[in-house]
């Protein structure tokens, strides 16, 4: 069974006006960022000497906290820099920087960096410990003596508190183990591996799978830890395939606001029941 | 600015020439062959003076008596120089008389005249001429000639070598026959160590009869044409230049006495030996002294050439010297000033070539220093005259030989501290020895006098040999027995035990302790010799040495004696303690691999098991392997860790377990081999988990235990509690009012 995302939480939160709110933010983060998508387009255009500046920028868009090393393509081409039979005359170069509300331990590196002939340059972030949504902004310029056109283009990354499977791993006392591959599933789903290098007879690793997501559906989860070569020579102890590990996300509240506005439409109901009868019997009395 | 016109100034030159008959006027030519030179033609003789511009010239000469029959001409032109800053020149011009001569060649069909060369030497005149002038005529002084005749017809190369005599009248005999090839000859000088020398020179070939060949060695290379089957001396000197540890000189080469080219019917070789002599360098040089007006007489004593201990006194009467050194590097002692007011000094001089103009040696005021030696006073000791050496703070040395022991040598010495050292032959024992002496010496304030006391060093030193077999064949684990002498060839009685070596072989000797006196007679011994068991037939030679009580060894048996192993193969292979390295469809079985033999040999390893193995999934190869087998050579002893390999072929496989190594022995032809079988674990990689929890830690976001849900009814109902409450309330109130009522 594939988990589901949070987008379920919706059916429970109906009738509510706070809940309505909530479901439109969770709504708007869980949908892949149209504005942001239509900034960088996928394709570039050919580069010719009439054509604009273009530029793109593509990369993971979720990272764990104090993920390191993510790497962005960046790509320009396009505007005065480019001759009409697309040969490079000029310089294209990028500027990139990050915004968002927390920028403690956050960095783009290296920040400038020219680009040649639509050759994407790598550059490399790094988050902080702070679960935010940065934005990678770029500005891709495109200069050939003293034309000089530009475009800003950009990349949200939603930075978030990861699942982290940890194990130690321990070979045993009589061979050396080459270097294997373990496989990390999600509720029966491959979400990654781990590469173990080789182990001395008794050596130990510690393991560690990182699983960044923006949520889980609330229920029962299971992650699965397994060989790649489950008919290799490299076996786990005691004949096991896989080593498992549930937890449970727990789902929102149930909603009792209406039996709360019947219980009230009842007390006062009965109030005024009773109010209007006392009111009516003390009329009678007095006509008598 | 100002120009001036400088005009080189003529130098009076005297021109004699000699050979000429009285009364013969001679035409003298004097040829231009440089930029200032000036030619000039004279006419008259025997004796010219002229003035010539410096330059170089050649001069020649030509007088010609009667009807042009006789001529006088010189030998060659004669070539001289008038260098600038000459004040006069004066020149002797030998002619010699010469007639019109012809001669006869008996040639070849192949052959022309005009071919032919026609080489006429003697010690008075070398002629070179072309077959067509010998024959029509040429110019010639009557005598005896060699005549070297050479030729070449396609590929061979004619020649012939024969003396021949020009006649008064111009007429050479015997005619030259050029019947038979001759012999290509080449050759090189050498310096006495055989290496090649890179000088030109002209090497003469002196044959029989005698005839003479000269031929041009260029960069020490020469070649000839010489008559096959025969003998020539062979004589050449040359003037080259040689770099010695301080500087470049120039040596005089000379071929080595005797030397003879054997020339056989075919091209052959012939080296000339030279020895060379360093050309000696005139150092000139000058005494002064700082407040002593001009030059101060003395001697000077020069150490050297470096390393030589050789002196070269030269005096200083009128306070300057020259004198003719070997080439090379000096210690210079120089003292003068006389006896009340003595003056010394130590320095160093070059004596090279390319050494700059005159020295000039400072002398310093001194103190005398009598420095006596005296002889050693051990019993039994002696000593000869001896070398007394001064040295100065800077290394300089001043050497003075044949100081008789009792006697002493008065040195002058500046201020200063000098290190002085004594040397003589001498005995011990009646052991001829070395007796040294050492001593420092401050000056400072007055004359002192230094005693050196030889001391004739006492040796401890012994020298044995065998007697009888000086070898002998054993098995490892066996025994041989050698004997030998032992004798004292030191300067003092000795006390020596035997000892053997390799250590871990046993020795064991008949005497343990020998007591030998100098010029004593021999002692001898016996020695058996357990060589143990899996001793390498390369082991280590066997000493047999002698040691002082203080383990010092002061001799051996020399040669020590030579004891051969027999030997034989041995192969182990087995697995090692280093574990295998599994991987999930390949693994590496380390094992080694033993030379148990006692000597090298070469291996042949395999996989035995590779059929089981590849029926399982699995390509079994080892490390390094060509052709399904790896070779490995061993020496005795030797340890090699090797590694197998199992590759699987495809996905499907089964556990291979364990893998079968064979070696065998290829020197002994398959008698010696060994195999192993190696275990094929699996790799076992443990989650170790702590009272039974989940070896997985898990953290992230939103994890928490699973709750129990509230009862779906529980909060309408609790929702309409305060209403049901109210009513409860309300009738409540109503039941009791009514009763109320009722009860009115």
């Amino acid at each position: 069974m594939a988990h589901s995302e949070v987008d379920a939480t919706l059916n429970r939160t109906l009738g509510s006006v706070a809940g309505v709110a909530l479901l439109l933010v969770l709504f708007l983060s869980a949908v892949p960022f149209p504005s942001a998508a239509a900034a960088t387009g996928r394709s570039l255009p050919a580069a010719i000497a009439s054509s604009p500046v273009t530029g793109n920028i593509s990369g993971p868009t979720l990272l764990a906290l104090r993920a390191t090393g993510a790497v962005y393509e960046i790509r320009g081409s396009g505007g005065p820099a480019y001759a009409a039979n697309g040969s490079l005359v000029g310089n294209v170069t990028y500027h990139a920087t990050v915004t968002g509300p927390n920028l403690t331990g956050v960095s783009f590196t290296p920040e400038e960096a020219a680009l040649f002939n639509n050759s994407p340059d790598r550059g490399s972030l790094d988050v902080g410990n702070t679960s935010e949504v940065l934005t990678i902004v770029v500005e891709v310029s495109s200069a050939y003596k003293t034309e000089n056109q530009s475009i800003n283009v950009t990349w949200t990354v939603h930075v978030v508190q990861p699942y982290i499977v940890r194990a130690t791993l321990v070979a045993g006392p009589n061979a050396t183990v080459s270097p294997f591959t373990v496989l990390v599933d999600l509720d029966g789903v491959l979400v990654g591996n781990v590469s173990i290098p080789t182990l001395l007879p008794n050596e130990s690793y510690q393991f560690s799978y990182s699983y960044a997501t923006l949520g889980l559906s609330p229920g029962e989860h299971t992650f699965t830890l397994y060989l790649q070569d489950p008919h290799g020579l490299v076996v786990f102890a005691g004949g096991a395939t896989i080593y498992s590990v549930t937890f449970n996300v727990p789902g929102a509240s149930p909603n009792y606001t209406l039996w709360y506005v019947a219980g009230a439409v009842a007390f006062f109901g009965t109030t005024f029941i009773f109010v209007t009868r006392l009111a009516a019997r003390r009329r009678g009395q007095g006509r008598r | 600015m100002t120009t001036f016109d400088l005009t080189l100034r003529a130098v009076p030159v005297d021109l004699t020439v000699v050979g000429l008959p009285s009364g013969t006027p001679i035409r003298v030519n004097f040829t231009a062959e440089s930029p200032t030179a000036v030619s000039r033609n004279l006419t008259g003789g025997p004796t010219f003076s002229l003035s010539l511009p410096p330059g170089v010239y050649g001069v020649g000469a030509w007088a010609v008596i009667g009807n042009g029959t006789r001529v006088y001409l010189p030998a060659t032109i004669l070539n001289t120089t008038i260098p600038f800053g000459a004040v006069h020149t004066t020149l002797t011009l030998i002619v010699i008389a010469q007639v019109n001569s012809t001669g006869k060649l008996s040639l070849p069909a192949a052959v022309a005249a005009a071919n032919v060369t026609v080489a006429l030497s003697s010690p008075l005149l070398f002629v070179s001429v072309n077959g067509t002038a010998y024959t029509k005529g040429f110019h010639a002084a009557p005598g005896t000639y060699t005549a070297s005749v050479k030729a070449t017809a396609g590929s061979l190369v004619y020649e012939n070598l024969t003396r021949v005599t020009v006649s008064a009248s111009g007429v050479i005999s015997p005619t030259l026959v050029l019947n038979r090839a001759g012999v290509s000859v080449t050759g090189t000088l050498t310096d006495p160590k055989g290496t090649a020398l890179s000088i030109n020179t002209t090497v003469t070939f002196v044959g029989p009869g005698p005839t003479r060949v000269i031929s041009n060695a260029v960069g020490g290379t020469f070649s000839a044409v010489l008559p096959p089957n025969s003998t020539f001396q062979e004589f050449a000197n040359a003037t080259g230049s040689s770099t010695g540890p301080n500087g470049s000189y120039f040596v005089q080469w000379s071929g080595e006495a005797g030397q003879t080219c054997v020339v056989g019917n075919s091209a052959s070789q012939c080296a000339l030996a030279m020895r060379g002599v360093p050309v000696g360098v005139w150092l000139n040089g000058s005494l002064t002294s700082p407040g002593v007006p001009g030059n101060v007489s003395g001697t000077v004593r020069l150490l050297g050439p470096y390393p030589s201990n050789n002196v070269t006194t030269v005096s200083a009467a009128n306070g300057s010297f020259s004198v003719l050194l070997s080439p090379g590097a000096y210690s210079v002692y120089a003292s003068g000033g006389g006896g009340s007011e003595p003056l010394a000094g130590f320095s160093s001089v070059l004596a090279l070539p390319s050494a700059a103009g005159p020295v000039s040696f400072v002398l310093s005021p001194t103190w005398i220093d009598t420095i006596s030696v005296a002889a050693p006073n051990a019993t039994g000791a002696t000593a000869g005259p001896a070398t007394v050496v001064v040295t100065d703070p800077f290394g300089q040395r001043a050497l003075f030989a044949q100081v008789s022991p009792g006697s002493s040598v008065p040195v002058s010495l500046p201020l200063g501290t000098y290190s002085v050292t004594a040397q003589a032959n001498g005995t011990l024992n009646g052991v001829a020895s070395v007796a040294t002496a050492r001593t420092t010496v401050v000056v400072a304030h007055g004359n002192l006098g230094t005693v050196l006391y030889l001391t004739v060093p006492a040796v401890s030193a012994v020298t044995g040999s065998l007697v009888g077999p000086t070898g002998a064949t054993v098995t490892a684990g066996g025994v041989v027995t050698f004997s030998f002498s032992v004798r004292d060839v030191g300067n003092v009685p000795v006390s020596v035990t035997p000892v053997g070596s390799p250590k871990f072989w046993s020795f064991n000797f008949t005497t343990t302790s020998y007591n030998l006196t100098p010029g004593g007679p021999s002692a001898s011994g016996e020695v058996r010799i357990g060589v143990p068991t899996g001793t390498d037939v390369d082991h280590g030679s066997v000493l047999l040495q002698f040691a002082l009580s203080n383990g010092t060894v002061v001799g051996a048996v020399v040669p020590g004696p030579r004891v051969n192993v027999v030997g034989y193969y041995g192969v182990a292979v087995g697995s090692t303690a280093t574990a295998p390295t599994v991987g999930a469809e390949a693994v590496v079985v380390p094992f080694y691999v033993a030379d148990t033999g006692n000597q090298g040999e070469t291996v042949r390893l395999t996989v035995a098991d590779a059929a089981r193995l590849a029926a399982l999934g699995w390509n079994a190869t080892l490390e390094g392997a060509a052709g399904g087998y790896l070779t490995v050579a061993m020496s005795a002893g030797a340890n090699l860790s090797e590694h197998a390999n199992l590759t699987a072929l495809t996905s499907a496989f089964a556990a291979p377990l364990s893998i079968t190594v064979a070696a065998t022995v290829l020197n002994a032809s398959g008698a010696v081999q060994s195999s192993t079988t190696l275990a094929v674990p699996l790799a076992v990689v443990k989650l170790p988990s702590t009272n039974g929890q989940n070896p997985l830690k898990l953290t992230g976001p939103s994890i928490a235990a699973p709750s129990a849900p509230l009862p779906v009814w529980l909060v309408p109902l609790l929702s309409f509690v305060p209403a049901i409450a109210l009513a409860v309330v309300i009738v409540t109130y109503r039941w009791w009012r009514t009763r109320r009522w009722t009860r009115r």
